[in-house]
């Protein structure tokens, strides 16, 4: 368990983003920076599993594993870290402190 | 400035002045069937200046500039004043066009329908649309097509065809009309150029629209082959090819998913104008 | 002369609808070549043009309204980057005027993202918004020296994904100029905007703006900061408040200097004296074609901007150096 106040990741705001399917592909307009991004899985099933209150990576993982076919274990929990982290430096989601484990 | 024309193009107006008297004749006179009021508000203006101090007389040196320029761009000898008259042109349009999404292509139309054709330069997408438009398709533009943000529409832009070397012969052989070229500009950057006057028909149906039916991906100089190109690739490679995609913003994102999934796409290779045009008849004749 | 149809127009709006077409030709070159035309779109909201010139402001706005999104996303951005820190960027200028929903950023075309971040914090803020992606503009070993000793900001850095220039100041003038405006206070003095963003206190806005036009620049673009000044000072309450900044700053002479050329150029006219008829004819050059008509002027007011900002031995110094470098006053 982690401790209160751990970084999570959360959604942003609504109405940033507009959502597009392009054969087996996922086209994101971002409103605030104008910019497109493409996005190819797990990217997109990593943002719809995200709400308004931020989660761990571990919450998430267990999430995503359930959903999907996903490794639950050290080596799928980095790679999440990693899309996460590359997300949030592109604006698309937020990390903000976990309020309760 | 000492000679000016104002210039409509499609849906654009421009306003050329120039210190020198010659590039407005040029241009004048292979524009002749195009609106050409004086009085009219220009979307843009190009200037054609001496390139320093002396440049009118010595050695004249023309520096293109305008509403759009760019910075460190070459000057250009005189005697090619008319390529830089549309090279200014085209600038005003690639940096400052808003009402519709730029794509650098060329495009023809039949029956309403448009055939949109993007590449690099070399891959013979100008050359493959000005011979269509002298074997019954309708000429709607060599460089940019306009996808109208509200319905999808191609617009036309039939600026002077622009012909570079090789591709100057093969047009000689396909318009018997002489008057339709403009002066052998040898030497330029790119080698010789020979502007083309595009057909009658093209110019006067210059802002009628047409909807998109077929993208292709010409490439010139390989052995005939045809491939599908993926919904991705194709999105990609117009945004590249789009000079205005990102300063659109939403409204350029909505056109060109729209038309991304709307058109269907192919790569064509080819090895000459006949090959070509064979291979698009086919191909035409297949769509739905 | 066309730009003095474009500030006629400017003050007084309604005067368009008494304009021949053929007039609008060298206004819209005049109001491009100054990037005013999306000022003059707002200004002329709601007023009868004819419709291809409507055409070409409503592509000034959608340009204008592209801008101010892409400028508070750098902003933001740069806000993310710092806040590990515990630091707040100021901003200035045309983001600042667009995130504090300034009159002064309607319709303005904004370009680079200014900062102000204290000058003891300034390798940190450097080293975070390294890390962030952003890169070096120019490795010039000169450039960079001359800007570390002497300038208010940094060399100006590009980020690599997004293409977007930042200049982080520590403060609004040259260490090489006369006047030096106390930076501290201007820090000090911030208001906050939320969002971790921070903008100058309003009087120090308008001692920004004229700093920058009055003691730093060769008035290139002048016409457009004189029009942030105008916009600038109209939002001021308490004019007593602003004198006693300015003569805090050492900006009181700038200051009332551009009182004059705002009240001559934007305003009901004014007397003005013989150095700022040379500011007014240098500010006013542009032609029907949207050409400089008076070089030699703008050559002038390029020296005079070195002077502003540098000793005489160390003018002909850097100049000398620069010229060696092939660098020319366009």
């Amino acid at each position: 368990m982690a401790a209160a106040g751990a970084q999570g990741y959360a959604r942003c705001a609504e109405g940033g983003l507009v959502w597009r399917e392009l054969d087996g592909l996922v086209l994101v307009y971002h409103r605030p920076s104008g910019q497109t991004h493409m996005l190819a899985s797990p990217l997109p099933e990593i943002m719809a599993a995200l709400t308004d209150n931020p989660q761990l990576p571990s919450a998430l993982l267990a999430h995503l594993s359930e959903a999907y076919d996903l490794a639950d274990d050290d080596d799928g929990l980095a790679a999440l870290e990693l899309h996460l982290a590359e997300l949030t430096a592109l604006g698309l989601i937020r990390s903000a402190p976990c309020a309760t484990p | 400035m000492r000679h000016a024309l104002t210039l409509g193009i499609g849906p654009a107006t421009f306003r050329i002045g120039s210190e020198w008297g010659q590039p407005i004749d040029q241009l004048s006179a292979l524009y002749a069937a195009y609106p050409q009021d004086a009085a009219a508000v220009a979307d843009y203006t190009v200037r054609l200046e001496p390139a320093g101090p002396l440049r009118r007389w010595w050695r004249p040196s023309v520096r293109i500039a305008g509403d759009h320029m760019l910075p460190d761009a070459a000057p250009m000898a005189l005697r090619h004043g008319l390529l830089a008259a549309e090279m200014g042109m085209n600038l005003q349009m690639a940096l400052g066009w808003r009402r519709h999404l730029l794509i650098h292509a060329s495009s023809v139309e039949k029956d309403g329908r448009a055939l949109v054709m993007t590449g690099e330069s070399g891959s013979g997408k100008s050359t493959l649309a000005a011979l269509l438009g002298e074997r019954g398709w309708r000429f709607m533009g060599d460089e940019f097509a306009l996808l109208d943000l509200s319905d999808g529409g191609v617009h036309p832009f039939p600026r002077l065809v622009s012909l570079k070397n090789a591709a100057i012969e093969a047009m000689r052989a396909e318009v018997g009309d002489s008057a339709r070229f403009g002066p052998l500009l040898e030497d330029t950057p790119k080698g010789a150029i020979r502007h083309l006057v595009p057909p009658a028909d093209a110019i006067a149906r210059m802002r009628e629209a047409a909807v998109p039916a077929l993208l292709l991906f010409p490439r010139y100089g390989v052995a005939r082959d045809v491939r599908p190109v993926g919904q991705g690739e194709v999105f990609m490679r117009l945004t590249q090819a789009s000079t205005n995609y990102v300063a659109l913003g939403e409204e350029g994102f909505e056109a060109l998913h729209r038309f991304v999934t709307e058109v269907p796409a192919l790569a064509i290779d080819y090895e000459s104008g006949d090959e070509a045009a064979a291979m698009i008849d086919e191909l035409w004749s297949a769509l739905p | 002369m066309s730009a003095r149809a474009l500030v006629a127009l400017l003050r007084d709006p309604v005067r368009a609808s008494a304009l021949a077409e053929s007039e609008w030709n060298g206004i819209i070159s005049a109001a491009r070549a100054e990037r005013l035309l999306g000022t003059l779109a707002v200004r002329l909201e709601g007023v009868d043009v004819p419709d291809p010139v409507s055409a070409i402001l409503a592509d000034a706005q959608l340009d204008a309204e592209r801008e101010k999104r892409i400028a508070l996303w750098e902003a933001n951005r740069a806000a993310a980057a710092l806040a590990p820190l515990g630091l707040e960027p100021i901003l200035l200028k045309g983001a600042a005027y667009a995130a504090a929903g300034l009159r002064a950023g309607k319709g303005r075309m904004i370009g680079d993202l200014d900062i102000l971040v204290p000058r003891d914090r300034l390798d940190e803020a450097e080293a975070a918004l390294l890390a962030a992606g952003w890169e070096w503009v120019k490795p010039d070993p000169y450039d960079d020296a001359y800007y570390r000793r002497w300038m208010h900001e940094l060399p100006p850095l590009i980020h690599r994904e997004r293409d977007r220039m930042i200049d982080v100041h520590h403060t609004i003038l040259p260490l090489t100029a006369r006047p030096r405006p106390d930076a501290a206070a201007l820090i000090t003095q911030s208001v906050e905007l939320g969002g971790g963003l921070l903008v100058l206190s309003q009087e120090d806005r308008v001692l920004h703006a004229v700093a920058h036009m009055m003691a730093d620049g060769d008035l290139s673009g002048g016409l457009r900061n004189l029009w942030d000044i105008r916009c600038l000072l109209a939002d001021i309450e308490d004019k007593s408040a602003l004198d006693r900044r300015a003569a805090h700053h050492g900006l009181t002479a700038h200051l009332a200097r551009a009182r004059r050329l705002v009240a001559h150029v934007y305003g009901d006219g004014l007397r003005l004296t013989f150095a700022d008829r040379l500011f007014v004819r240098r500010l006013l050059s542009r032609d029907a074609w949207g050409q400089d008509s008076r070089k030699w002027l703008g050559l002038a007011f390029y020296i005079r901007s070195h002077l502003l900002r540098m000793p005489p031995l160390m003018l002909m110094r850097h100049l000398w150096t620069k010229w060696r470098k092939g660098h020319r006053p366009a």
